[in-house]
């Protein structure tokens, strides 16, 4: 380890006096502070300081997200470990291009994008669909507002809204994986490249929401009953044994990493609760109350789509969410009722990403309302 | 018994740091120094003139620098000797005049001036007058209020009188050390404050730790119709506007302290140094001082002369490589020059060791024994053990990410990460708006920072940039209006001359 320490070291001057590594010194300090904890210390007060900082912040969500990671592998095969390397790979060096640009540190804000965005395609997407979608969600996401810190929306969304309206075709989640087929039972997808296959404009091959949706609209009982079959049971969309995108499947992984989160204090139980409570309370009251059938009953609400990560993983965003407490609140509830208001009247099978990304744009207008209010009443106060 | 513990909104809980100072450490003498530095504003109060000069033989405990007429208390020599020099201190950015005193050895100390018997019973003026002759009345954040202006408010303004007996700060006095071994001093102090302020509604806020006093307090001190309240050792619970809405429910209101609404706020040492001026007539030359922290290779509490110089009174105690702190290591400053002496309110020197190693993906250890306000390290799962502490940011500099932690602890419900980005672009206007003096510069919004930006550092600044913005419109508007004014008096002028032409 001294000898690579030693190694690096010896590079700043080599990149310090040559005209062409010049610019490159961004990526050696980005590689030096990656493997060495940077030596600064205090020199203002307080001079002591919380252990965390941003590279601890993002690796937790990272940890958090490993359960639904490694499902993906074991659901889909070896394909989703290289469509994520192919995701962190642009991205990183698309992070890499802006700080050379700007002559600023990389930041680490991609550690989290660069999975994030990968878990919500399905595992059958070119891998070029996934560099062409990560690389406009660095850049136009998050990079041209001013790197991390300054985006307006959460930049796996934005990464994810653009290819799902430029290439519909190749991101369309209608691959097949069928518990009973050769894969099945363990070690499933790890045996295999890739068990998913891509069927276009096949009924049979549809997610559990876009067959909801199908069954719902269908007219005649026949289409219906067909239809009927293949929405799956509430068991298996809670396991994740359903076709969907990589990492959204498994309910209970997802769960289970955003509860870690919580526990962490990384993500904000507020935003969570208010889009579960919302979600759930809205589709209940549509669903039974107004007798709707093309509202989903609440759990199927819950368990669908790519509800679960978007609400422990995509809204918790700090940077395009809110950061008061009662703005959060509303922040969440705006997403839960906008979610399933877009899945079940909108001609898109799923909503969460849009209902996100709706609220990314209303955050800072929530945080500025609660903070006129407080401050009046404090001025009322004194 | 007090049940309820009684805190306020946000702050933290420093939980089991290292080389924190345990209750009941036996207080030690400082050796007596050899030479003394005394700066002529101590504490609270304008610099005071100087009433010696160089060459002067002064006698411990003898005032030398005092000025009635401005808001300030007398400044004493701690030592007898000879003033070697008169010489500008640089101190925390700033300077101040100051003496050198060469101590002739003696610690005999002269007493101050007293008129009266027994101080239960005394004028309330005359004891006043002897805590302000005593140096007493500067201690506490706005100063002690007499009719003497050691304060910019009058004793009459003091409705209620607070006693921060909660320790909640790092590496401070705790009550084991500076309460209850002097606790027939601190009851006596205490009786002198409430003679002084004509016996107002007082409370004593003592460190939930600390419940086992409860009773003693009591039998003591409910005849006289003192208060007890457990408070929670949440950072900054001793500051005093924060003491002021836990204790009160009196919501200090921006820029002020807790003498604008009405609440004397001191603390333990403040009491003893009280009964030390009325009781004894020693006049305030003497002090505790915590030596804590994990720069010292032993923590100790010494009783050191006013004018130590800091360097001095940590001289073989520090393990290397060490930095010392003047008032504490969150809203402290370091100590840099040499002749940086202990003052009247310096309650600790805080010394931190410096880690500059480079441990390999530090980011993704374990972090068994590290201090953090989220749980992202093992150690907030596990039961307590001793926290790393040093001067180490462990981390690097980044933008904003929003995670709001600074607003979760920010004491004074403010949003700092919001302030600094308003200061950042010097949008003063909204920043003022947005409660920019509401700041007590407690210094957790920095601590708590994952992107290390030394937010109460902007804040601090940014107050000082607004400051000196209002002062130059203001100096600016009365350019104009003199301008005016001088126009017309020429023009009158003029007019007259024609007149009479």
């Amino acid at each position: 380890m001294r000898f690579l320490r030693k190694l690096v070291e010896r590079q700043y001057p080599r990149f310090e006096k040559s005209r062409v590594l010049r610019p490159w010194l961004p990526l050696l300090e980005a590689v030096d502070s990656f493997l060495w904890r940077k030596s600064g210390n205090a020199r203002e007060a307080p001079f002591f300081r919380d252990r965390i900082d941003i590279k601890r912040f993002m690796i937790v969500v990272v940890v958090g997200l490993a359960p639904a990671t490694l499902a993906a592998f074991y659901f889909w095969g070896w394909r989703c470990v290289w469509l994520i390397l192919i995701s962190y790979l642009f991205g990183g060096a698309t992070e890499v291009f802006f700080s050379v640009a700007r002559k600023e540190t990389v930041s680490e804000g991609f550690l989290v994008t660069g999975l994030l965005f990968p878990l919500t395609l399905p595992a059958a997407t070119p891998w070029w669909v996934v560099a062409l979608g990560v690389v406009f969600g660095c850049a136009i996401g998050k990079e041209i507002f001013g790197g991390t810190g300054y985006n307006v929306f959460n930049p796996a969304l934005v990464a994810r809204a653009f290819v799902y309206i430029c290439f519909p075709v190749q991101v369309a989640a209608t691959d097949v994986w069928e518990p009973n087929a050769a894969n099945a039972g363990w070690p499933g997808g790890l045996a295999r490249w890739s068990s998913a296959t891509v069927e276009v404009d096949s009924v049979s091959s549809a997610t559990p929401l876009a067959a909801r949706k199908q069954w719902a609209k269908a007219t005649d009982e026949a289409t219906r009953e067909a239809l009927k079959k293949e929405i799956p049971s509430l068991r298996a969309m809670f396991l994740g044994n359903v076709r969907g995108s990589m990492g959204e499947t498994s309910a209970v992984l997802l769960i289970a990493g955003g509860l870690f989160l919580i526990a962490c204090r990384i993500a904000s139980w507020r935003i969570v609760l208010a889009i579960v409570l919302s979600g759930a309370a809205y589709s209940a009251v549509m669903h039974y109350g107004a007798g709707l059938k093309v509202f989903a009953p609440p759990v199927f609400t819950l368990l669908s789509g790519g509800y679960m990560l978007g609400a422990f993983f995509m809204a918790t965003d700090p940077v395009s969410g809110p950061g008061t407490k009662q703005a959060q609140w509303t922040y969440g509830i705006l997403i839960g009722v906008a979610a399933v208001t877009i899945r079940s009247i909108s001609g898109y099978a799923g909503g969460i990403m849009f209902a996100i990304l709706l609220a990314n744009v209303f955050a800072p207008l929530m945080d500025y309302i609660v903070m006129q209010q407080r401050y009046r009443r404090r001025k009322a106060l004194a | 018994m007090a049940a309820k513990v009684r805190t306020f909104p946000g702050g933290y809980v420093f939980h089991n740091l290292r080389g924190a100072i345990e209750s009941g450490l036996a207080v030690t003498d400082a050796p007596f120094p050899a030479r003394a530095v005394v700066p002529l504003a101590q504490g609270f109060g304008a610099e005071v003139p100087s009433l010696v000069g160089e060459g002067d033989t002064v006698a411990a405990g003898q005032i030398v620098g005092r000025d009635d007429a401005s808001v300030s208390t007398p400044v004493h020599a701690p030592v007898s000797g000879r003033v070697q020099r008169v010489f500008k201190l640089a101190v925390a950015g700033g300077e101040i005049t100051a003496l050198e005193i060469k101590a002739d050895g003696s610690r005999e100390w002269q007493a101050v001036e007293r008129r009266y018997g027994d101080p239960v019973n005394a004028a309330p003026d005359e004891l006043a007058e002897t805590l302000y002759l005593a140096g007493v009345t500067a201690l506490g954040r706005k100063g002690i209020p007499t009719k003497f202006s050691s304060s910019p408010v009058g004793p009459e303004a003091v409705e209620a009188l607070l006693v921060g007996a909660v320790h909640s700060e790092p590496y401070s006095l705790p009550n084991g050390v500076v309460l209850e071994p002097y606790f027939k001093e601190f009851v006596s102090g205490l009786r002198v404050l409430r003679r002084v302020f004509g016996g107002v509604r007082t409370i004593i806020g003592l460190d939930e730790r600390d419940a086992a006093l409860v009773p003693q307090l009591e039998a003591e001190l409910s005849g006289d119709g003192v208060e007890v309240a457990l408070v929670r050792a949440k950072f900054p619970a001793e500051y005093d506007e924060v003491l002021c809405e836990t204790l009160l429910r009196r919501i200090v209101p921006d820029g002020q302290s807790a003498l604008d609404v009405g609440a004397l706020v001191v603390d333990v040492p403040t009491c003893l140094a009280a009964h030390e001026a009325c009781v004894e007539g020693k006049p305030l030359i003497e002090r505790l001082v915590a030596l804590g922290g994990t720069g010292y290779s032993e923590t100790a509490v010494v009783r050191a002369r006013v004018g130590t110089p800091a360097k001095q009174l940590v001289e073989g105690r520090l393990v290397e490589p060490a930095r010392v702190f003047a008032g504490g290591a969150l809203a402290g400053h370091g100590v840099t020059d040499a002749d940086e002496p202990i003052t009247r309110t310096t309650w600790g020197l805080t010394a931190l060791g410096e880690d500059t190693s480079r441990p390999m993906l530090a980011w993704m250890g374990p972090g068994f024994d590290y201090d953090s306000t989220s749980r992202a390290f093992v150690s907030g799962f596990l039961p307590p053990k001793r926290k790393r502490v040093d001067t180490n940011l462990s981390g690097e500099l980044r933008p904003c990410i929003q995670c709001g932690y600074c607003a979760e602890v920010c004491p004074r419900d403010l949003l700092p990460y919001h302030l600094d980005k308003l200061l950042a672009v010097d949008a003063i206007d909204e920043a003022e708006e947005m409660r920019l003096f509401g700041c007590v510069e407690c210094g957790l919004c920095s601590y708590v920072c994952v992107s290390k930006i030394p937010l109460m550092a902007n804040i601090i600044k940014g107050k000082k940039h607004v400051i000196e913005e209002h002062e130059a419109e203001r100096a600016e508007l009365d350019r104009k209006q003199a301008e005016e004014e001088a126009r017309r008096a020429a023009e009158a002028e003029r007019g007259a001359q024609e007149g009479a032409a």
